[in-house]
C-alpha cells in the first residue's frame, strides 16, 4: 500500500481534462475522493448533462446544480458541452444553455425535448424546444449537433467557426438557407428531416422547400431517421441543393418529396439509397412527367461525378426511370459500385453505357445465382460455365467501356468476392 | 534523399535518432527544431522507458506525405484501434508519466488518448473507494465531511 499516489499528483489543468472525459455524473462523484479532488468538478472545462430521467419533483435541483457548475469560474471556457433533455420541457433550461454558449463552447450537443401538447380538438401537436438566441451567433462553435430542437428565426446569423452541423428532426422557424448563409466556413451538414408536422410546417407554405446552398460545403448527408416510422409527413418538401464545392453526397433514404441539386461541380463521391418518392413500397408513376424530368435533371446535376455507390433500390428506380427517359452519361465516372439481382440484371448493360469511362464496377447481387448473369453482362464468358450460360443474358453489344476503359471488375455476394479482366 | 534525423536526449542520458517529421508532432520540439537547428535536444525530466514509448506512438501517427502511395498510413479506425492496444499494454504508473510526457512535449492526441483511459479507469470503478484503491488516492476526509459533500454535491437522478 506504500505506492505512490500519482494522479493526485497531476496539475489541476490535467485533471480537470481527465474529468472531461467523463459524464457530470460521474464527474461529480470524484469530489469525495480526497481534499485534493473536492471541487475539481467545478472547473471541468465541459459538460455532458443527461437529464433524460430527472424526475418532475427535481427540475428546481438539477437548475440549481446547474448554476453551481456555471457559477464556480464563470471566466472560463466550456469547450464541449453535451446535453440530453428529458421528453418534457425544463422551465429555464435553454436559458442555461444559453448561458454555456456564452462560455466559449466549440463543441454543442442537445438532444431537445419532445413535447406534446393537444390543440383545440384534442389533436396531439409537438411541443417546441426553441435554441437560445446566442447559438446563431456564436463566435465560437465549430461544431453543433442538435436533435428535435426549434430554430427560431434569430434575424441575423453568423457563426464563423462553425465547421460541422448535424440537423437532426429539426422544428424550422428560421430558413435552413438563411442559417447557412451566416455559416461562411461550414465544410459538412448532415440533415435528417423532422416528419411529424407541426402546425407552423403546416400552415406556412415557405417552408416546402429546404435549401441547402453554400460555397464552402463539401459533405452533406440525408441521414435515416434513428427511428423507424410508418408514416409520412403530410407536408410535401423540396430539397434543394446548390454548392459548388460539395465533393461528397450521400442521400440514404427518402425523405423529401422532391430533390433539386444545382452547380455541383466538383463533386466526387455520390452515395444513393433512394427511389424518389417518398411512400415506402412504391416506385412513381412513369406517365408522371414531372417526376421523370426531376429524376433526369437530378442524374444530368451529379452527372460529373466520379465514383458512385447506388443501392438496390435506386438501381430499380433507375431502371425503371429508364422506361421513361434518357439516363445522362457520367463521363467522368471511373468507379461505380451497385446492388443488383434478378432481372434488374438485364439494366446493366444500359447502366454501363452511360458510364464510357468506367474504370472499376463493383457489383453486388444479391443471389448467387446472379454472379453468371452479371459475368455474361460484363462480357467475362472466359469465367462462365457453358452449361450456365443458358441462363445468361444474350448480349448483342458489349457496353463500350468494357471493350474500352475497363480496368477491374469486382463480384461481391455476401462476402465472396472475385476478380476479373 | 535520405530524411532528416534530430537527436532527443533523456535524463539518463540516452541518444534516440529520430526522423523529424516523427518528432515534429510534439509541438515543443517543432518549435525547438526550428530555433537550434542540427543541436540534440536534452528532455532532463523524460526517462528513456517513457521517450522510446513516446517515440513510438510518435512513429505510428508520424503523416506520410511525401508523395507516396497512401497505402503505407493507416486508416484512422486502424489507428483507433492500435491507439487502444498502446495505451491498454501500459501500467498505470507508466501512462501517468506518459501522460505527462504528452502534455510537456505537447502531442494532444496522445494526451487525448491517455486522458481518456484514465478516465475510463474513473468509469470502470463502482464507487469512490475502488477510484481510491485504484489509484492510491488516500482518503483526507472524516466520514463527515464525506456525507457532507455527498449532500451538497448532490446530482439529481
Amino acid at each position: 500500500m506504500s505506492e505512490r499516489d500519482r494522479i493526485s499528483e497531476l496539475p489541476e489543468s490535467l485533471l480537470t481534462q481527465i474529468l472531461s472525459y467523463l459524464p457530470t455524473k460521474e464527474s461529480v462523484q470524484t469530489s469525495v475522493l480526497s481534499k485534493r479532488w473536492e471541487n475539481l468538478y467545478l472547473s471541468v472545462p465541459g459538460l455532458d448533462l443527461d437529464c433524460s430521467s430527472i424526475p418532475y419533483y427535481a427540475d428546481e435541483v438539477l437548475l440549481s446544480f446547474i448554476d453551481k457548475l456555471l457559477e464556480f469560474s464563470p471566466e472560463s471556457s466550456l469547450f464541449k458541452v453535451k446535453v440530453k433533455c428529458r421528453g418534457t420541457l425544463i422551465d429555464g433550461f435553454m436559458d442555461r444553455i444559453g448561458m454555456m454558449i456564452y462560455r466559449g463552447t466549440q463543441h454543442l450537443d442537445v438532444e431537445s425535448s419532445t413535447d406534446y401538447y393537444e390543440d383545440d380538438f384534442g389533436h396531439p401537436l409537438p411541443g417546441v424546444d426553441f435554441m437560445p438566441m446566442n447559438l446563431y451567433t456564436s463566435r465560437t462553435l465549430v461544431y453543433l449537433k442538435l436533435l428535435s430542437s426549434g430554430l427560431d428565426d434569430p434575424g441575423f446569423v453568423f457563426m464563423p467557426c462553425l465547421k460541422f452541423m448535424h440537423l437532426e428532426e429539426i422544428k424550422w422557424r428560421v430558413h435552413l438557407e438563411k442559417l447557412l448563409s451566416g455559416c461562411p466556413v461550414l465544410e459538412e451538414l448532415t440533415l435528417v428531416r423532422d416528419l411529424e408536422d407541426d402546425d407552423y410546417a403546416r400552415t406556412y407554405d415557405e417552408f416546402r422547400v429546404m435549401r441547402v446552398r453554400s460555397q464552402s460545403l463539401k459533405r452533406f448527408t440525408v441521414l435515416w431517421l434513428r427511428k423507424v416510422r410508418d408514416y409520412h409527413s403530410g407536408v410535401e418538401c423540396t430539397l434543394e441543393i446548390d454548392a459548388p464545392g460539395l465533393e461528397h453526397m450521400s442521400l440514404e433514404e427518402d425523405q423529401f418529396d422532391r430533390i433539386v441539386v444545382k452547380n455541383l461541380t466538383s463533386l466526387l463521391v455520390v452515395e444513393l439509397d433512394i427511389k424518389f418518392f417518398v411512400k415506402s413500397g412504391v416506385l412513381f408513376n412513369t406517365w408522371n412527367v414531372s417526376k421523370s424530368n426531376e429524376i433526369r435533371d437530378f442524374f444530368s446535376g451529379i452527372s460529373s461525378v466520379r465514383h458512385m455507390i447506388i443501392s438496390l433500390m435506386t438501381v430499380h428506380a433507375l431502371e425503371h426511370y429508364s422506361k421513361a427517359g434518357m439516363i445522362p452519361k457520367f463521363n467522368n465516372l471511373s468507379r461505380l459500385e451497385a446492388v443488383f439481382h434478378g432481372k434488374l440484371l438485364q439494366f446493366l448493360p444500359a447502366l454501363l453505357e452511360c458510364c464510357p469511362n468506367l474504370k472499376h464496377l463493383v457489383l453486388k447481387v444479391v443471389h448467387p445465382e446472379d454472379f453468371f448473369c452479371v459475368c455474361v453482362c460484363v462480357g467475362l464468358q472466359k469465367v462462365v460455365h457453358p452449361e450456365e450460360m443458358e441462363e445468361g443474358l444474350e448480349l448483342t453489344d458489349v457496353p463500350r467501356c468494357v471493350s474500352s476503359t475497363l480496368e477491374c471488375v469486382e463480384i461481391q455476394e455476401n462476402l465472396s468476392w472475385r476478380k476479373g479482366r | 534523399m535520405s530524411k532528416k534525423m534530430i537527436v532527443l536526449k533523456s535524463s539518463e542520458g540516452v541518444s534516440f535518432v529520430v526522423e523529424e517529421a516523427v518528432a515534429r508532432q510534439s509541438k515543443i520540439i517543432s518549435f525547438l527544431v526550428e530555433e537550434f537547428p542540427d543541436r540534440e535536444l536534452p528532455l532532463t525530466n523524460m526517462t528513456s522507458e517513457i521517450l522510446r514509448k513516446t517515440i513510438e506512438y510518435c512513429k505510428k501517427h508520424v503523416v506520410e506525405d511525401d508523395g507516396g502511395g497512401d497505402s503505407s498510413s493507416s486508416s484512422s479506425g486502424d489507428l483507433k484501434e492500435w491507439d487502444v492496444k498502446f495505451v491498454a499494454e501500459i501500467d498505470q504508473p507508466r501512462l501517468m508519466d506518459l501522460l505527462m510526457a504528452a502534455n510537456y512535449l505537447d502531442i494532444p492526441s496522445l494526451l487525448d488518448v491517455t486522458c481518456q483511459k484514465v478516465a475510463d479507469t474513473i468509469a470502470a470503478c463502482n464507487d469512490e473507494k475502488e477510484i481510491r484503491a485504484t489509484f492510491n488516492i488516500e482518503n483526507d476526509f472524516t466520514e463527515e465531511e464525506v456525507e457532507a459533500i455527498r449532500m451538497e454535491n448532490q446530482y439529481p437522478i
